[in-house]
């Protein structure tokens, strides 16, 4: 197969992955915020503390995040039929790498908003601040920092698991490196596709660093 | 006496702890007086930082009552306690100011709270950095400004809603001296210019001293000693209180606070002075009581000068014949009263 053929096909995947990791990043992205900041909210002591629902929102994070990305991307396939109406192609595999990031930045979300100091908190109570406000106006503020460092991370993690779902069917990268040269043996077309993941998570990574270094001003 | 601002009535106040129940506050009843500057002083551990939270309903008691502004808060729930937070400010010793927010954009998140409009907010927090002299610093971020200007711009975001009270839980114990005695002038002039009643929680007797109309002493959760802060100083009643005191005797009052009797005060206060050894020269012990004749005796001295104006002891016990007795008690009643008449206390028990 000559590259002129293999040219359009390079350029959709890469476009599919982009696409697939936006989506991810937003959706995954906000829910992992939302679910995250309950996740901190909840805990004992905490701003919301309701032990309960903690307990709950914990065992359902750590029964989903352990599950290898390709296994629970098919092991969620009759749900992913129900809601995008197919498993094959980029919607179908956008549908899992949402909730898988969503768990996934959860745990970051929570990890970081548990380094803001107690003070602040204490200071914005003392003020007359609202719980959901002192969560959204002050501890999300406060560790926007780190936050975005997370939220860098777990893009590449989605980056990752698009490339993971490529090889099922799911389209990117990870299809065409699987599809075109891993199968047919053409190592020049995944090194290409290798390439240009690694300058996808590269321009992430500088991207993300800069943001966050102005997010904490240092 | 007085108006009452602030009134606990038999709080106590428990916590559970892993290792079993911890008594932050142990039958607490005290009041507050409105426009006063009040100091609460004790170790840590104490029970202080609790009972200062009491005040905002950072803390609810186990038992008993908090009553500000005429209002029992005690079982307030976190929503009902919100517009009375807006009406009573607080600063703390980390100074906990947002990092993520300029100065002008901590000083106006209280505003943005009460929901003041944008030209108000604006006027407010202009007059407020100017209040506390920090207008230049009004776009840069706390991490880069010194403690003090921190705390500056802790109370001032403090008194953005124009609170009624100011709690200040330690607000000088990260800052170093000089800066703690600029952070207490502050503290004094919102008290005397803007009317503000100011409880600061400490456990720096110099606090005490150098602000403070009165004083109310901590230990293990209860109350020990409360009262106007010269009378406390000068009349300890506790072993507690005389070891904060025991904390600032090197700080005698200068000649110019105390004319006349400075220069004298400089034995170390509390040490007696026997008189059948001839006191040195400095000592308080006017001359003629050394020389033969007059009545032996021994004394002990402490002073200070407080918000509440020059305060001291000067304790003299006197043996000798009645009449001389009488006419040495006479002369020393002279001297303290040449020196500051209206402070002295001449108090004669025969023996």
């Amino acid at each position: 197969m000559d590259w002129e053929t293999l040219k359009p096909v390079y350029l959709d995947a890469i476009w599919q992955t982009l696409f697939m990791s936006a989506v991810t990043l937003v959706v995954g992205g906000i829910l992992g915020l939302v679910l995250g900041i309950i996740l901190f909210a909840t805990r004992g002591g905490g701003l919301l503390a309701n032990r309960p629902l903690n307990l709950v929102l914990n065992v359902i994070v750590n029964i989903v995040r352990p599950i290898p990305f390709i296994i629970f991307m098919t092991a969620i396939g009759p749900l992913t039929l129900k809601v995008v109406g197919t498993t094959i192609g980029v919607a179908a595999a956008t549908f899992p790498l949402c909730i898988a990031a969503t768990f996934a930045m959860s745990r970051i979300v929570e990890q970081n908003l548990v380094t803001v100091d107690p003070g602040v908190i204490e200071a914005a109570r003392a003020m007359g601040a609202g719980p959901w406000r002192i969560l959204f106006d002050v501890v999300a503020r406060e560790a926007l920092g780190p936050l975005v460092l997370g939220y860098t991370y777990v893009l590449i993690a989605i980056v990752d698991m698009t490339a993971i779902a490529g090889a099922i069917g799911g389209g990117g990268l990870g299809q065409f490196a699987i599809q075109y040269g891993y199968q047919r043996f053409n190592w020049t077309v995944t090194l290409i596709a290798v390439v240009t993941i690694i300058i996808i998570v590269q321009a992430a990574q500088f991207a993300g660093n800069a943001l966050a270094r102005k997010a904490m001003r240092r | 006496m007085g108006d009452p601002i602030i009134q606990l009535d038999h709080v106590f106040k428990t916590f559970q702890t892993r290792s079993g129940p911890v008594h932050a506050l142990d039958d607490v009843s005290l009041d507050f007086e409105r426009g006063d500057i009040s100091a609460v002083i004790g170790q840590s551990g104490a029970g202080k930082s609790t009972l200062v939270r009491l005040i905002n309903g950072l803390e609810q008691p186990t038992s008993g009552t908090v009553a500000v502004l005429g209002t029992d808060i005690s079982r307030f729930t976190e929503r009902s306690l919100r517009p009375l937070r807006a009406d009573i400010g607080m600063i703390f010793q980390q100074f906990n100011l947002f990092n993520s927010r300029t100065v002008y954009d901590n000083i106006a998140y209280p505003l943005k709270l009460a929901r003041w409009s944008k030209a108000d907010e604006r006027a407010r927090v202009t007059e407020l950095l100017s209040f506390v002299g920090l207008t230049e610093r009004a776009w840069t971020h706390p991490d880069q400004l010194s403690g003090g200007q921190k705390q500056r711009v802790g109370i001032a975001r403090a008194l953005a809603t124009r609170p009624t009270i100011l709690l200040a839980d330690e607000s000088t114990s990260a800052l170093d001296p000089e800066t703690t005695s600029d952070v207490l002038g502050l503290l004094q002039r919102i008290n005397a210019e803007l009317g503000v009643t100011v409880i600061v929680i400490t456990h720096e007797m110099e606090v005490v001293r150098s602000i403070a109309d009165k004083v109310s002493v901590l230990e293990h959760g209860t109350l020990i000693e409360t009262g106007p802060t010269r009378e406390i100083f000068a009349h300890p009643g506790s072993g507690t209180t005389r070891r904060f005191l025991s904390t600032i005797i090197g700080q005698h009052p200068g000649p110019r606070s105390w004319p006349g009797c400075a220069p004298r005060i400089r034995t170390p206060p509390w040490s007696t002075c026997p008189a059948s050894t001839p006191p040195s020269s400095g000592w308080p012990w006017p001359s003629w009581a050394a020389s033969s004749g007059s009545p032996s005796g021994s004394s002990t001295a402490a002073s200070s000068r407080s918000a509440a104006g020059p305060s001291g002891n000067y304790t003299v016990a006197l043996t000798g014949e009645p009449d001389d007795v009488a006419d040495a008690a006479r002369r020393l009643a002279a001297v303290a009263g040449d020196s500051n008449a209206e402070n002295s206390n001449t108090e004669r028990e025969d023996a």
